[in-house]
């Protein structure tokens, strides 16, 4: 079997806040295989933004990690800082959710591309030449306007197309894209989506897209992985996870799409609150909300395992197929 | 680009507003203020005949309207009167005051801008551990030290215990009589360096290090403060983490992008303060003995001499309006954001 680009193996992180210890990511275990699209979807809060910065190594000081990811045959969390610069921006490099404060607004975007291409690759002769070829890859028409441009000058759709391009100045191998839609209208949405295709299938990088919009995960994934409050608890290729749904949250969240909403008039919602990570339930951390939980789910924490080949989940009572 | 425009022409009209007024409430305290100009203009033992013509001179028998109307025309002219004790214009004495200060104030500005930037960004760098805390404690200690306490202990340390720097004064008595400065700028330091007197130039240097010192130390700690807590701010923005998420240099992280960001209040700041210090150095002029605006001002003071205080408060005005103005079209300059909206 071929190795995958990216393995997060049993990754906890928790927080020191003033309350006491948070304990945000529990076990989290999953791997993205070359060329691939993996979606990770999940609520707010449950700690899709966490996994991101742990993989590319940027979590705040108050942060404690265990575990292993390991990228490129390498323990990121073994790394030193100065050889994870070596990292960022070359071989992996990630865009945020909020385009317009991604850019710097003092400086025009084409200093900005231009100082991410010296940083990420000193062999380049002539930067410019190479910055506006890259803007117009990312669909600009009018690259020489745009790289003389202040961001504040262009749209969220546009600085989430510049934001793209900085990205693409290492050519890497993975590219974390943190919900890199939410801040945009409808349309503007589609466009990034076809540019982030257009990214895997040119430059065959393997993506991590993170997000809440199921709709995009269902045109662009070839496998997503579900979150639930720190744990991931069912992966699977897109169409299994849409259609072979396995874990009791998965489905609750499957059904609380607003299409569904044409069937059966009221969004059915899944009952009770998000926990809270200063105290998380022992076990199964969906237990207390889980219409399918017994004894056992209070008592341990049910691992990920494989279903079939390449469908897995975490839970003690799973679904079965005609469910 | 034209909102900008439109920006800069109401600062300005804006500027000319507030010189207005000022120049106007001037004009009204040297009216109520309960003293006779004239008699302070010829003296106490002055007789009848020579009172008169002083009010004549001074115009003080016209309307009061017509009064206002030639103050202000005597102002566009440049005129600000004539000073009491010495009868010489005062613009001329202010010019020739202010280049002393001028002095002073530029280099202990440069000092505070290179020290402050270096401490606030090295500060925020190393937020939470040992340097900066240090730092932090000695920009505290930077503003709120009593500048003229603090000159006399740098004078106690340097010139009486180390004996290494001059008491007071811009240059030593003999090198006065010996090396005189030819002037051209009045900037002594420079202008023993344009005309190659390297004596004084030496002599000039010892002379400025200690009241340049003294006063840079309050916009040292402002900008000290100003560009730590504006960088710590910026280094938490979602940019920054983009930038390093992406594979920027180092440097270029906390230099240029970072740094950039954090500079323009602390050049505001600076800039107000460095106004302010044109008239209000005047606690380190007078303990140093140096001949600048504020020793001017405060003999000005104790003897009652209405013209000249006038003068210097109508010249700061417009002095510190001015590098306010400067101040906004800098700050339009550095960032965009200003500039665009
Ligand atoms: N520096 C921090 N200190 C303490 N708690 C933190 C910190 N960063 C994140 N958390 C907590 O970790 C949890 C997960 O946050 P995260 O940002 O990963 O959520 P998310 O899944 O990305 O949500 P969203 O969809 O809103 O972006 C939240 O409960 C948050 O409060
Ligand atoms: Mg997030």
């Amino acid at each position: 079997m071929v190795e995958p680009i990216l393995s997060v193996e049993k990754l906890d992180v928790s927080f020191s806040t003033f309350e006491g210890l948070a304990h945000v990511l529990s076990k989290v275990t999953f791997k993205i295989n070359h060329k691939e699209v993996f979606a990770l979807v999940g609520e707010t809060g449950c700690g899709k933004t966490v996994t991101a910065l742990s993989i590319i190594k940027l979590l705040p000081r108050n942060s404690y990690v265990q575990g292993r990811i390991i990228f490129n045959g390498r323990n990121i969390l073994e790394l030193k800082e100065s050889d994870m610069v070596e990292v960022r921006g070359k071989s992996m490099a990630m865009i945020l959710q909020d385009p317009s404060s991604s850019l710097n607004p003092m400086f025009k975007v084409g200093e900005q591309l231009c100082d991410a291409i010296t940083s990420n690759d000193p062999n380049i002769k002539e930067p410019k030449r190479y910055a506006l070829e890259l803007l117009s890859k990312v669909g600009f028409k009018d690259t020489e306007r745009v790289f003389n441009s202040y961001p504040n000058e262009l749209s969220g759709g546009m600085q989430q197309r510049v934001a793209i391009s900085i990205s693409l100045t290492g050519k890497p191998t993975l590219l974390i894209a943190d919900e890199p839609t939410t801040a945009l209208d409808v349309l503007t949405q589609a466009q990034i989506i076809q540019l982030l295709k257009q990214v895997r299938d040119t430059y065959s990088t393997s993506v991590l897209l993170i997000t809440h919009n199921l709709g995009l995960v269902a045109t662009l994934c070839d496998r997503v992985g579900i979150m639930y409050f720190g744990q991931v608890v069912e992966i699977g290729p897109t169409y299994d996870l849409f259609y072979n749904t396995k874990h009791p949250y998965t489905k609750g969240l499957l059904q609380s799409l607003p299409y569904n909403k044409l069937k059966n008039q009221t969004l059915p919602t899944i009952p009770g609150d998000l926990p809270s990570p200063l105290s998380p339930p022992s076990g199964c951390r969906f237990y207390p909300r889980c219409p399918r939980s017994n004894e056992s789910c209070s008592k341990d924490v049910p691992e990920i395992l494989p279903i079939t080949d390449k469908h897995y989940v975490a839970c003690f009572n799973p679904l079965s197929g005609d469910e | 680009m034209a909102s900008f425009k439109t920006y800069l022409i109401k600062r300005i009209i804006l500027a000319l507003v507030v010189i207005y007024f000022v120049i106007t409430i001037t004009f009204i305290l040297s009216h109520v203020v309960p003293s006779d100009p004239a008699e302070l203009y010829v003296g106490p033992k002055a007789t009848a005949e020579q009172r008169e013509k002083a009010i004549k001179e001074l115009g003080l028998n016209q309307p009061i309207y017509i009064q206002y109307l030639r103050y202000f025309q005597n102002l566009v002219n440049g005129d600000l009167g004539k000073s009491l004790r010495a009868h010489t214009p005062v613009l001329h004495d202010i010019l020739t005051y202010l280049p002393a200060t001028l002095e002073i104030v530029v280099l202990a500005n440069i000092v505070a801008l290179i020290v402050g930037v270096a401490f606030g960004s090295y500060s925020a760098l190393k937020k939470d551990m040992l340097a900066d805390h240090l730092i932090r404690i000695v920009s505290v200690g930077g503003v709120s030290i009593p500048s003229f306490w603090f000159a006399l202990i740098t004078q106690l340390v340097f010139f009486g215990i180390l004996g290494i720097f001059p008491l007071d004064s811009r240059l030593s008595s003999d090198i006065q009589l010996f090396n005189p400065i030819h002037t051209i700028t009045g900037f002594y330091t420079i202008d023993a360096l344009i005309t190659g007197n390297i004596v004084a130039l030496v002599d000039s240097v010892r002379h400025i290090i200690l009241p340049a010192f003294v006063l840079a130390t309050y916009p040292i700690g402002l900008v000290t403060r100003m560009v730590r807590s504006m960088m710590v701010e910026v280094l938490n923005e979602n940019y920054i983490r983009f930038a390093k998420a992406n594979g920027f240099k180092d440097n270029l992280i906390y230099y240029k992008y970072a740094l950039k960001n954090a500079l323009t209040p602390a050049l505001m700041a600076l800039g107000l303060s460095f106004a302010y210090s044109i008239t209000g150095a005047f606690l380190v002029e007078v303990i140093f003995s140096w001949p600048g605006l504020g020793t001017y001002t405060v003999n000005a003071i104790l003897e009652n001499d209405y013209p000249a205080i006038l003068g210097v408060t109508i010249f700061g005005t417009i002095f510190y309006v001015f590098i306010n103005l400067f101040l906004d079209i800098l700050q339009a300059y550095l960032d965009p954001r200003v500039r665009l909206q």
